[in-house]
C-alpha cells in the first residue's frame, strides 16, 4: 500500500492506517527533531506533536505533494517552536551525555567523547544545524529544504554555504574526530 | 586576492540574493573556496540520523492516545495564505526610510515656503536721503526678530 492510498483511509476515518506512516517515518522525524533541539528526550515528544499535527491537518495536505517532505517540515517547525519556548537554546554536547541506554551504542558513545561538538554546537544555530543535517542525512535539495523551511532556494543555499563553512572551521581546529570515527565504524 | 574581495563581498554585503549569487558564480566554481567548504564524507555521523534511534520503542501508542484524546493546542491549525507575512529586516529598513523620507520632505518644503513668504511680505524701505543738523548723516538698518519692525539709526558724520 503506497502512502496516498494510507492518507486516503486516514482521511475516510481510519486513524490505524496512520500507524504506518507513524511506523515508516518514525525515526528520521525524531532524528530531524534531535538535531534541531539537541536533546533526543525531548525529541521524541516533539516527534509526537509533529504525527499529531500532521494527522489533525491531514485534510489540508496536498496529495500531489510529497508528505514526507510536509511531515519534515511541521518537524521542523514545532522543534524550532520547542526551542523558543524551553529557551534550552542548544544543549546538543549536554544532550548526549543525557542519551539514555537504549540508544547508547559505540558510535554515540564515541561521539559523546569528541570535544568536535561542543565546538559544533556554538557555531552553528538550530536552522544551520538541521538544514545542513536535511542535506547530509536526507539527501534533500536546495528546492525541497527551500519548501519546508518555507524560505527560498538562495536563502537555503546561503545557509548552507555558512554552515560549510563554520563546519569547516572547526573541524580544521580538530581535525582527528572523523579519524576516530571511522575507526568506530 | 581575488577570493579574499569576494570573500568580503560576501560577508559585508548580507544580501540574501547577492550571496547566492556570490556562492553560485564564484565559490562554487573556484577550487581554493570549495576546498574551504569541502566537508569529509564521514560528517554525516556528527548528526542524529534515523540509524541511532532504531532501537527505541514504537510512537504510534503515545500519537494514538493523542489523537484520540487532543488537547486544546492539538486543533486543527489551518494552513492558507498568510494575512502578515513575517516582517523581514529588508521590509522593516525600507519602511522607515519611507517614513523618514515622508516626515522630512514636508518639513523642508514647509521651511522654504515659510522663507519665501517672509521675502514676499516684507515691505520695502528705501532711503534716499539722511541729514543730522543739516548735514549728511550715517544711516544704519536694524531688522529686529519681528519683521515688521525696523530700527533706524542715524549718526552724525564725522
Amino acid at each position: 500500500m503506497d502512502e496516498k492510498e494510507i492518507i486516503l483511509q486516514c482521511l475516510q476515518g481510519n486513524s490505524n492506517a496512520f500507524a504506518r506512516l507513524v511506523d515508516h517515518f518514525q525515526y528520521r522525524v525524531i532524528a530531524v527533531a534531535s538535531n534541531i533541539t539537541g536533546d533526543p528526550e525531548e525529541a521524541r515528544d516533539v516527534a509526537q506533536d509533529a504525527f499529531v499535527q500532521a494527522f489533525i491537518n491531514l485534510d489540508a495536505f496536498d496529495l500531489n505533494r510529497s508528505f514526507k517532505n510536509w511531515l519534515m517540515g511541521i518537524t521542523v517547525k514545532r522543534s524550532i517552536d520547542r526551542l523558543r519556548k524551553t529557551k534550552s537554546s542548544i544543549k546538543f554536547f549536554s544532550a548526549y551525555k543525557k542519551i539514555t541506554p537504549m540508544v547508547q551504542n559505540p558510535k554515540t558513545r564515541m561521539i559523546e567523547d569528541s570535544l568536535i561538538l561542543q565546538g559544533l554546537v556554538k557555531k552553528l544555530n538550530a536552522k544551520e544545524r538541521s538544514i545542513l543535517a536535511l542535506q547530509i542525512n536526507e539527501g534533500f535539495s536546495a528546492r525541497e529544504l527551500g519548501n519546508i523551511f518555507n524560505c527560498s532556494e538562495n536563502t537555503i543555499r546561503v545557509h548552507l554555504f555558512r554552515a560549510r563553512q563554520k563546519l569547516k572551521r572547526v573541524l580544521g581546529n580538530n581535525p582527528d574526530i572523523l579519524g576516530k570515527k571511522e575507526v568506530v565504524k | 586576492m581575488k577570493c579574499k574581495i569576494y570573500g568580503w563581498l560576501f560577508r559585508f554585503i548580507p544580501l540574501k540574493r547577492w550571496q547566492a549569487f556570490l556562492i553560485k558564480f564564484h565559490f562554487n566554481r573556484c577550487p581554493d573556496c570549495g576546498a574551504k567548504i569541502e566537508i569529509d564524507k564521514n560528517i554525516e555521523s556528527v548528526f542524529f540520523s534515523a540509524r541511532d534511534f532504531q532501537q527505541q520503542s514504537d510512537l504510534w501508542p503515545e500519537v494514538k492516545r493523542k489523537i484520540q484524546h487532543p488537547t486544546r493546542e492539538q486543533k486543527p491549525v489551518r494552513s492558507g495564505p498568510k494575512r502578515f507575512p513575517a516582517l523581514r529586516w529588508q521590509w522593516v529598513s525600507a519602511a522607515l526610510v519611507l517614513i523618514g523620507i515622508t516626515i522630512l520632505i514636508p518639513r523642508l518644503l514647509v521651511k522654504k515656503s515659510m522663507e519665501i513668504r517672509k521675502i514676499d511680505t516684507a515691505e520695502n524701505i528705501i532711503v534716499k536721503s539722511v541729514k543730522f543738523n543739516n548735514r549728511p548723516a550715517k544711516t544704519y538698518f536694524f531688522q529686529t526678530s519681528n519683521p515688521k519692525r525696523l530700527i533706524i539709526w542715524v549718526q552724525k558724520n564725522n
